[in-house]
């Protein structure tokens, strides 16, 4: 296990100054305007990317990454972009995969990945720092700094953060992603039963109740398979819209509206955020009286064919990355639309309120995105020459100009926040397809994650698994959370334990 | 050393039981020489990482490095209720799998044996060994389809009229285990009935023939001649799904990923995301050195068995 | 006349066989069945057969999973081969002479068996990067070459069931250690050897976990890798496309099968050979 801090301190200097000084070297050539900078890169560029981006005609989302890394690719014809699959079937194996590899020490020269977990902020000391290079010029673009390339203050790197401060993950500008809380629904289902989108948790309930009535499978919650984070991401959104003041209590550092690691633990550490709070409970119990509308086995792995595409199942979860899979879906017969996650009201629940739930991945903005890069500090160990090529790729995906190539490849157009739909869509049928998306408006509320994998991957992991025991009927709230309470006070101890810099013994 | 008759004495007279034979040694050089390709990739590949892990269990190890902690993690270990479970659910697996084994297969191969005409043998066990050819990882891709809720058991019981009985055979708790424990049903494809049908012509013509004379029934010839005759090849294949059972996870993995909830968890998939999603090394090697001394304890056992009765060792 | 008597007395058994070998194959039939079937067709019937049999599967499967054949035979060819030379020679010393160590050995080898592949993952993949090997056909064979205690434990088995007297007479021609492997115990063990070639062929042909750790370069791949991520890693399920994917990646030892299918038998039941 000695590779696992392979990565001695006084290495760590060293690498720091190398990059600092290659940093000075690089933005000074990028003073002068012509792309000399990059005019003797050449040699082999290994690229991570998140599945098989050059073979996914479905996910417009990941195309465009690979069509901009062409381009990157075209203007430096010595230098051989190569690519290598992130292993793995499911978001968790890929996490894994880029953590295992982080932590020998053998990714590639850069890597691509989603929604950046916290694994990697973890192994923060392993992820090269662009925290000078973002208040130096990127040689692709006009701006003073690269910093302001970024939409709504370089918003979309808030978001990844390390606990230091640094920014180790550069978010890749893409329009408004939804998360899963955009709902799209079988529109020729919904007209024959003779129902509308719900406005209020009620009322889905309600339309879900009448596509069972009418013998349809109301809704496809996948929970386990490639896609079986989903129903925890539900519960997730619904959790923090009943727990509003509990993520505004624990906020206690920048960036605001987003906890972090650190947050959450002094949340839990402090008793702001306790098993006994009748509301996760409360978000449980939603959720067991949705799952009567659910596909009859979704406690079994996912159906073998689409049962949407079919047309057997009123509602799924979507969101834009995915939207290709409906929109252009050749197997689609039927019409479609898409609504937003209606709030748990009043009259839903005794705690229910007016919030709308959070857009869980980002804004619902142009500007924040899914998709980042960062760069292992094996790179420019490995080489200068390849960090420096490694950093200019991610600077030309990232520069301005290819918001507008990443906006013409995608099913929902770019638009400014808080634009009515009928000012970005004129055809009515598109309207109620996109509607999700746009309202209600773009609300500055991304996911807070209140969650206990924003410190403890394995603890999370086992919650969910108390969560389908429960759902199950194996076992009532009070034993799964009987059962979780000692889990949960390790892992607070264990993360204090690891973390002195948090200064814990002063929490209050 | 066992006098082992098989072994030809080839070597000069021994000296001494103590002290270092330098003459001897001498004399089986280049043997140790052939050995030594085997012996240094063992060492390399096998039990320098199975001790780099053993020393992990007894630290606590994450992105800042190492550190020791005892027993911590084996204490973690005994109170881990989950764990504890799906070490029931493996026992569940390897028991059941032991019952297979030494049945199904046997009695197919015993079966095929039967046959009087021997091309129609030959064909026989060819039609039990070609379905392997389906790689693992396909095959339960297709169970899986088969245990769906529109797959093809639900539509088989429809199909005769027994639509009562289907049900999420995977999603279902109470049933999940043994759908688990159903797949690849009947269990005769592979290797393991080849084995047998290999003991089963080893069995000397005259001791049949023998028992033909004397009027034994079939059934007869199975349970007093046959099955005594092939323990060997029995207590091989127990062995071999034993620890077949311990070591792997690929079924639950790729089935149902140990759901739902715990139900279908077994320590091997613990180990795995334990040591891979989690990035929980110690906790990890902790379950895998308790399953290598489970496994270590099952193969002690079984060759103490095969010494006594055999000798070959 | 009297081989209609012997086919009468074999027909029960025929039938009791039957029943066996439906449901053996019934999964084979599934996949067959689903690979030809369109998004459609599989919703309107999912079992049985449709026509027409959609080749257009396969073409989606094909274009993903070919560059994978190279690389399952090349990593395998080797990493067969291997285990054949080492373990027999290692099988033959232990079961044919009685030296100093022999016992220790013996065990050294068995408890190979017991340790659980998953307990080494990690620090085997730390070895591996260590030695330079990440992302090369190596990382993959050598771990493969070096599980030979299976077939060590086979050959064995074999060689000490050989007679005496052969190993003697050839010790008083003056035959060293390794002329008799080579001229006695190799000849003899090479049933055995095939049985135990294709046996291990089938066995790696299959592994998923360790090349799914150590090979993220496309281009070296292997098939029940590619197999899982084209299966499972993909949002819209399309099951005639997976299961289409499963039968390609079945026909390499389908053939293999049909070639050797005498040789394995025949070596699996080599045990008969006597001296």
């Amino acid at each position: 296990m000695r590779k696992l801090h392979l990565l001695s301190p006084k290495l760590f200097l060293l690498l720091c100054i190398l990059a600092l000084s290659l940093t000075l070297s690089v933005a000074g050539v990028s003073s002068q305007d012509t792309p000399a900078h990059g005019a003797d890169f050449a040699g082999e560029l290994r690229v991570a990317v998140w599945g098989q981006i050059d073979q996914a005609p479905d996910r417009p989302d990941v195309t465009v990454v690979h069509n901009l890394f062409q381009q990157w690719q075209a203007m430096y014809p010595n230098v051989e972009l190569k690519y290598d699959y992130i292993g793995g079937t499911n978001v968790s194996e890929r996490f894994t995969w880029i953590n295992t590899n982080l932590l020998a020490g053998t990714l590639p020269d850069a890597v691509m990945i989603y929604f950046p977990g916290p694994d990697v902020y973890n192994a923060a000391d392993l992820l090269y720092n662009f925290g000078d290079d973002l208040q130096q010029a990127n040689p692709y673009s006009d701006n003073a700094t690269w910093l302001e390339d970024f939409p709504l203050d370089g918003l979309v790197l808030n978001q990844t953060v390390s606990s230091d401060g640094g920014n180790r993950v550069i978010g890749f500008t893409l329009s408004g992603d939804s998360g899963v809380t955009t709902y799209a629904y079988n529109k020729t289902m919904f007209d024959e039963v003779g129902v509308e989108p719900p406005q209020t948790w009620g009322e889905f309930l309600e339309v879900q109740q009448k596509l069972k009535d009418a013998g349809y499978t109301p809704f496809l919650m996948p929970t386990a398979g490639p896609l079986g984070w989903v129903w925890n991401w539900s519960e997730w959104t619904i959790r923090e819209q009943l727990m509003e003041d509990v993520i505004e209590q624990c906020d206690i550092e920048e960036p605001f509206n987003l906890l972090n690691d650190k947050e959450v633990v002094y949340c839990i550490a402090t008793g702001k955020l306790t098993l006994e709070d009748p509301r996760l409970a409360e978000t449980w119990e939603l959720m067991k009286e949705w799952s009567q509308y659910w596909q009859e086995d979704f406690l079994a792995p996912p159906p073998d064919v689409d049962l949407f595409a079919q047309g057997q199942v009123g509602v799924i979860n979507t969101m834009n990355l995915w939207l290709g899979q409906i929109a252009r879906n050749p197997n689609i017969t039927f019409e479609w639309g898409t609504f937003y996650q209606p709030p748990v009201t009043a009259a839903d629940s005794e705690f229910g309120n007016d919030i709308l739930p959070r857009r869980v991945g980002n804004l619902g903005q142009a500007g924040s995105g899914s998709v980042y890069f960062f760069i292992p500090t094996t790179t420019a160990d490995r080489s200068p020459e390849k960090f420096a090529m490694a950093r200019d790729l991610i600077q030309y995906v990232t520069a301005p100009a290819q918001l507008d190539i990443w906006c013409s490849q995608q099913p929902i157009p770019c638009y400014e926040p808080g634009t009515p739909i009928d000012q970005v869509y004129t055809d009515p049928a598109m309207v109620v397809r996109m509607r999700g998306f746009f309202e209600p408006g773009a609300f500055d509320n991304g996911g807070a994650s209140l969650n206990w994998a924003t410190f403890d991957r394995a603890i999370d992991a086992e919650w969910s698994r108390l969560f389908v025991e429960y759902m199950g009927g194996s076992m009532t709230i009070e034993e799964v959370f009987a059962e979780f309470q000692p889990l949960l006070d390790d892992a607070v101890e264990r993360a204090i334990r690891a973390h002195p810099e948090w200064d814990a013994d002063s929490w209050e | 050393m066992s006098s082992n008759s098989a072994i030809s004495g080839i070597l000069p007279k021994a000296g001494s039981r103590r002290g270092v034979n330098w003459a001897r040694l001498r004399h089986f050089a280049p043997l140790y020489l052939m050995v030594l390709p085997t012996v240094v990739m063992l060492l390399v590949f096998f039990y320098y990482p199975a001790i780099n892990g053993f020393l992990t269990s007894f630290q606590y190890v994450d992105v800042r490095g190492a550190q020791w902690v005892g027993l911590d993690n084996y204490e973690r270990l005994f109170n881990d209720v989950r764990l504890i479970q799906s070490f029931r659910n493996l026992i569940f697996l390897a028991v059941f799998n032991v019952g297979v084994v030494i049945s199904l297969p046997l009695l197919v191969a015993a079966l095929i044996f039967r046959v009087k005409n021997l091309s129609a043998q030959y064909w026989w066990r060819i039609v039990f060994v070609i379905p392997i050819v389906v790689p693992a990882v396909a095959s339960i891709l297709v169970w899986r389809w088969m245990y769906s809720a529109d797959g093809g058991l639900n539509i088989l019981l429809s199909a005769v009229g027994l639509g009562d009985l289907t049900r999420s055979w995977l999603g279902d708790r109470d049933v999940v285990m043994w759908a688990l424990a159903f797949t690849n049903f009947p269990w005769v494809a592979g290797i393991n009935f080849l084995i047998y049908y290999a003991g089963l012509q080893d069995i000397s013509q005259e001791v049949l023939d023998a028992s033909v004379v004397d009027g034994a029934t079939s059934l007869r010839r199975f349970l007093s001649i046959e099955l005594p005759l092939l323990r060997p090849q029995m207590r091989l294949l127990v062995l071999l799904t034993l620890i077949y059972w311990m070591r792997s996870f690929e079924l639950p993995m790729i089935m149902t990923n140990g759901g739902p909830g715990f139900a279908t968890m077994v320590p091997g998939l613990r180990m795995y995301y334990a040591i891979n999603r989690d990035f929980d090394l110690g906790y990890g090697s902790a379950i895998g050195t308790i399953l290598f001394l489970i496994v270590l304890v099952i193969t002690l056992i079984q060759l103490r068995l095969t010494r006594t009765r055999d000798d070959v060792i | 006349m009297p081989k209609l008597k012997i086919f009468n007395r074999d027909l029960p058994l025929h039938l009791i066989l039957l029943l066996f070998a439906l449901p053996t194959f019934f999964p084979v039939f599934v996949m067959l069945s689903i690979s030809g079937k369109d998004f459609f067709q599989y919703g309107q019937q999912p079992l049985l057969p449709t026509l027409p049999f959609n080749f257009a599967n396969y073409e989606v499967a094909w274009s993903f999973m070919s560059s994978t054949y190279f690389n399952n035979t090349l990593i395998i060819g080797v990493g067969v081969a291997a285990i054949l030379l080492f373990a027999s020679l290692t099988a033959f010393s232990l079961a044919r002479f009685s030296f100093p160590g022999r016992k220790v050995l013996f065990y050294f080898v068995l408890a190979v068996l017991a340790i659980p592949s998953t307990v080494i993952l990690v620090p085997l993949f730390m070895l591996i990067v260590d030695l330079g090997l990440l992302n090369t056909r190596w990382a993959v064979i050598l771990p493969y070459a070096a599980s030979q205690s299976f077939a060590i434990l086979v050959f064995y088995t074999f060689f000490y069931s050989l007679s005496k007297e052969l190993f003697e007479s050839a010790q008083i021609d003056g035959a060293n250690f390794f002329q008799m492997y080579l001229h006695l115990g190799l000849p003899l063990a090479r049933p055995i050897m095939s049985a135990i070639g294709v046996f291990l062929i089938w066995l790696l042909w299959n592994d998923y976990i360790w090349p799914s750790l150590v090979l993220s370069d496309p281009e070296l791949q292997t098939v029940a890798l590619k197999l899982v991520v084209f299966y499972l890693g993909r949002g819209i399920p399309e099951p005639g496309q997976g299961m289409a994917a499963s039968v390609i990646s079945s026909i390499p030892l389908v053939l293999l099968f049909l070639v050797s299918m005498r040789t394995f038998i025949a070596g699996l039941t080599a045990g008969a050979i006597k001296g």
